[in-house]
């Protein structure tokens, strides 16, 4: 057979490799008959698959005596899979999607220190704010996605950049008082998605939510913005919309919904 | 086991190029057209892999998980990331750590330095052991020298600085056995200088390499500094690493 497929019993060794591949993901070190245990399947065969992986790299012996662990090459391919994903380039589609279903301008905005970068914009169809366009930065307290990003840094960092905003106001957007901005960002939070009413722009509505990584860092907001009225009629529904596009954009970034380490 | 070696060529085919339709993974792995749908299949069963709408097969992000994963296993280096924090921190360089496999040096983890990042090494990435601070100092401390320039991989320029001739690898081991640690210059990345130090297990022999890298115009001014703060950053890498492989699993 041309490509040994059946030389060795087929291509569900490639399943019991993923089994062990798996197991190990789970456990810094294993020793054979864990894995064995692990895969349900007999310590000669587990062992022989073990010296397959070995050889290619997605299995290497740990330092102590008799135990596994990932390879480097996990990490390789990892790192060169890490290299090429592009939150921007993976967003786009999904604002596409966000754009024609709600049709209200979408928007993505990353995180610059104090405040929030916008990166990419798809125009909506009936009017065009003049705030937030592609290079345009507001501070995180006002809007729909630097909202979103404030409301879901990790606390340390949050309460840092409140401090700074607090120490430093923008003359063009006033900061509520510290009570106001906490008691708005734990309703963030717990709503999934940031409202914004005509804050930046009289007129001006915006639902933003946030987009994680794989290790559950926060790497973006995407949000929607257009006349108030379309917005806040219809916020339940373009509230949950805004939320699942986040939650598409950080899946194919790898987010399974934990903040790891 | 060739089922298994078939996937991987598949899979580091998909790593080295991006998405691929199947016309192109049988191209790039030499694999019959239908044997790739299966190992396509064999892939997406085990989460290692995706396709898209237009068809292509694709790596998951699953591997993103396994990277991480593969890294928090390496349990010796679990005082790294603070030690090459506080390098980066107190040098204003970015610091590596890189272990040896095979003929390459591989970035295991890093700190990025104030100003310039150095993006030439990072989680995951790799030198040959011709090129760069990591690589030149693994070759010097893992190998024979005449052996690895015999059996060794093709020495391809990545830079007009590269070492590839022989005489002047052969120079460079001996410059960094005698002194301890590797000086290069722009031979990995035009502009981009590092040190690179051995991290020694119990026994004398080479585990790891920490690196610092940066302008090297600022690499060559400041080098007695950095190599008095890299080796401080050695020693506690190295403590660190006995005192985890001293303690039993579990």
């Amino acid at each position: 057979m041309a490509d040994g497929a059946s030389d060795d019993g087929g291509i569900e060794i490639l399943s019991k490799a993923g089994a062990i591949i798996d197991a190990l993901a789970d456990a810094e070190a294993l020793t054979v008959s864990a894995l064995a245990d692990a895969v349900d399947e007999p310590t000669s065969s587990t062992y022989r698959l073990l010296q397959s992986l070995i050889a290619m790299g997605w299995v290497d012996a740990a330092p102590v005596r008799g135990t596994y662990r990932l390879g480097l090459a996990c990490m390789q391919i990892g790192g060169v899979l890490e290299d090429s994903l592009d939150a921007r380039g993976l967003a786009l589609p999904r604002m596409r999607e966000l754009r024609s279903t709600a049709g209200v301008a979408a928007l993505l905005c990353y995180r610059r220190g104090t405040r929030a970068v916008c990166v990419e914009r798809l125009e909506g169809h009936d009017v065009r704010s003049v705030a937030m366009q592609v290079g345009d930065a507001l501070p995180l307290h006002v809007g729909g996605a630097p909202r979103a990003l404030l409301a879901f840094l990790p606390a340390g960092e949050q309460h840092a950049v409140v401090d700074e905003l607090v120490a430093a106001p923008d003359p063009a957007y006033p900061v509520p008082s510290r009570g106001d901005l906490q008691a708005e960002l734990e309703t963030t939070r717990r709503r999934g998605y940031a409202r914004s009413d005509q804050d930046v722009t009289i007129g001006i509505a915006a639902f933003g939510s946030p987009v994680f990584n794989h290790r559950g860092e926060l790497v973006a907001a995407v949000s929607i913005s257009g006349l108030r009225e379309r917005l806040i009629d219809r916020e339940p529904e373009l509230g949950a919309l805004v939320v699942s596009t986040a939650a598409a954009i950080s899946a194919d970034l790898g987010y399974d919904g934990g903040r790891r380490g | 086991m060739r089922v298994l070696a078939n996937s991987m060529a598949v899979v580091e085919a998909l790593a080295e190029r991006g998405d691929l339709s199947p016309a192109e993974l049988a191209e790039a792995t030499g694999l019959p057209r239908p044997s790739v749908y299966r190992f396509i299949d064999g892939l997406k069963a085990v989460g290692m892999a995706t396709t898209t709408d237009e068809n292509r097969a694709r790596l998951s992000v699953k591997w993103l998980h396994l990277a991480d994963a593969a890294r928090d296993a390496m349990t010796e280096w679990a005082s790294a990331r603070r030690v090459l924090d506080d390098l980066a921190e107190r040098t204003e360089q970015t610091a590596f750590l890189t272990v040896p496999r095979g003929d390459e040096a591989v970035c295991i983890d890093w700190a990025p330095g104030r100003g310039i990042g150095v993006l030439t090494l990072a989680p995951g990435r790799s030198l040959p052991l011709y090129a760069g601070g990591a690589g030149r100092l693994v070759l010097a401390y893992t190998r024979d020298v005449e052996e690895y320039l015999s059996d060794g991989p093709d020495r391809r320029p990545l830079t007009s600085r590269t070492m590839v001739d022989a005489d002047a690898l052969r120079e460079d081991v001996r410059r960094t056995r005698a002194q301890g640690h590797t000086l290069s210059l722009d031979d990995a990345t035009i502009g981009i200088g590092a040190l690179a130090f051995p991290v020694l297990g119990s026994a004398g022999e080479l585990i790891g390499c920490l690196s610092i890298a940066g302008r090297s115009v600022d690499i060559r001014e400041r080098a007695d500094e950095f190599v008095d703060a890299a080796l401080g950053a050695v020693a506690e890498l190295e403590r660190g690493v006995a005192s985890e492989l001293t303690t039993p699993l579990q």
